[in-house]
């Protein structure tokens, strides 16, 4: 009796363990990332004192409503704001100032080359690799984020 | 066999009209001054290189540092491939006013640029105009910006532009500075090299 049923016994304990393993895991999972905003990957390149540099980075809202991005604020510069290049036409690429731009909700905006970035215009020091730089980012909804980012890059 | 030999005939013509290098143009001689002050004459100074000139303004903080690390990119992918002591990379800056040499050569030091076939160069407005006509380069002064010390700073909008010139100082073919295609630019080098 003891041996015939032991195998079986067995088994069933055996996927009673895995089947609890297997809960865990997806009540892991299953927790939700945080309702936040959130910057990522933030990276500035190299410039030299009283020249441009740029900053990058990637916003994640994470929220149910869109935020906007207003103002940059550093002692990196002289002068800190938004900017994006843009094409136009012919090959020819050109930059301009841009007032605010608009994270809609549960979406991801990036700041990279060729596209927004945070203008660094009148560095206070030279910027070389492995330096690293802090910003303030403000946003209507979600206020004041500090970024701290490396220099790297060309 | 009509039929094979009308695809073949039809595929050597296609063939002959896709050319990696569509360029031959000869360029004139230009008086430009490099990173270190010292007196350059381009493109004769560098005859029997192949060169890879990337159009530049220093105050640019994203697409002209995007043409430079891709620059630098072809660069280090030359040193792989043992070809690199034949190349000569050359940034010319199209805003001689503000990017004089100690300007240049700070450029390249903050961004740790291997100089040993790279020159970054300047010249009179007047000599970078007529350089920048011949390459069919625009850079046009666009926004303006005032800084808090009442100095002002301009941009350019301006052609995105990384070209190709043979060892006899002919053009032989023009690239999108910020989005070249490495091996594109490697691969047409090899070929430029086949043709000594």
């Amino acid at each position: 009796m003891k041996n015939k049923f032991f195998p079986v016994i067995f088994l069933l304990l055996a996927l009673l363990v895995m089947t609890g393993c297997n809960n865990n895991k997806e009540k892991k999972e299953a927790v939700p990332e945080k309702e936040e905003l959130s910057i990522k990957n933030p990276w500035i390149r190299p410039g030299a004192e009283n020249r441009n540099s740029a900053m990058y980075f990637e916003i994640y809202n994470n929220t149910a409503k869109s935020d906007t991005l207003y103002s940059v604020e550093s002692s990196l510069a002289k002068l800190v704001q938004i900017h994006e290049t843009y094409n136009k036409g012919n090959d020819m690429k050109g930059m301009r100032h841009v007032d605010f731009v608009v994270i809609p909700a549960h979406t991801k905006l990036q700041f990279k080359p060729g596209g927004y970035h945070v203008m660094l215009i009148g560095l206070a020091k030279d910027l070389k690799p492995g330096d690293t730089g802090e910003a303030t980012l403000f946003f209507k909804l979600n206020g004041k984020v500090q970024v701290r980012a490396e220099v790297k890059g060309k | 066999m009509k039929n094979k030999l009308s695809i073949l005939l039809l595929f050597l013509l296609v063939s002959g009209c896709i050319q990696n290098l569509p360029l031959d143009e000869k360029i004139d001689n230009y008086e430009l001054i490099n990173q270190d002050s010292t007196a350059v004459v381009f493109p004769a100074d560098f005859k029997s290189k192949i060169l890879v000139v990337g159009f530049i303004f220093t105050n640019c903080p994203d697409i002209c540092p995007l043409t430079t690390n891709n620059m630098h990119l072809i660069q280090e992918e030359l040193k792989k491939e043992n070809i690199n002591k034949d190349v000569q990379f050359l940034s010319i800056s199209f805003d001689p006013e503000i990017d004089k040499p100690s300007v240049l050569k700070k450029f390249a030091e903050v961004r740790n640029l291997d100089l040993n076939n790279w020159q970054l160069c300047t010249g009179t407005q007047k000599t970078i105009n007529k350089l920048l006509d011949e390459f069919n380069v625009l850079a046009v002064q666009a926004d303006t910006i005032y800084l808090p010390n009442n100095k002002v700073q301009y941009y350019y909008v301006h052609t995105d532009r990384i070209s190709l010139l043979d060892q006899k100082g002919n053009l032989r073919k023009n690239y999108p500075g910020s989005k070249i295609n490495i091996k594109e630019i490697v691969a047409d080098i090899k070929e430029l090299e086949n043709e000594k």
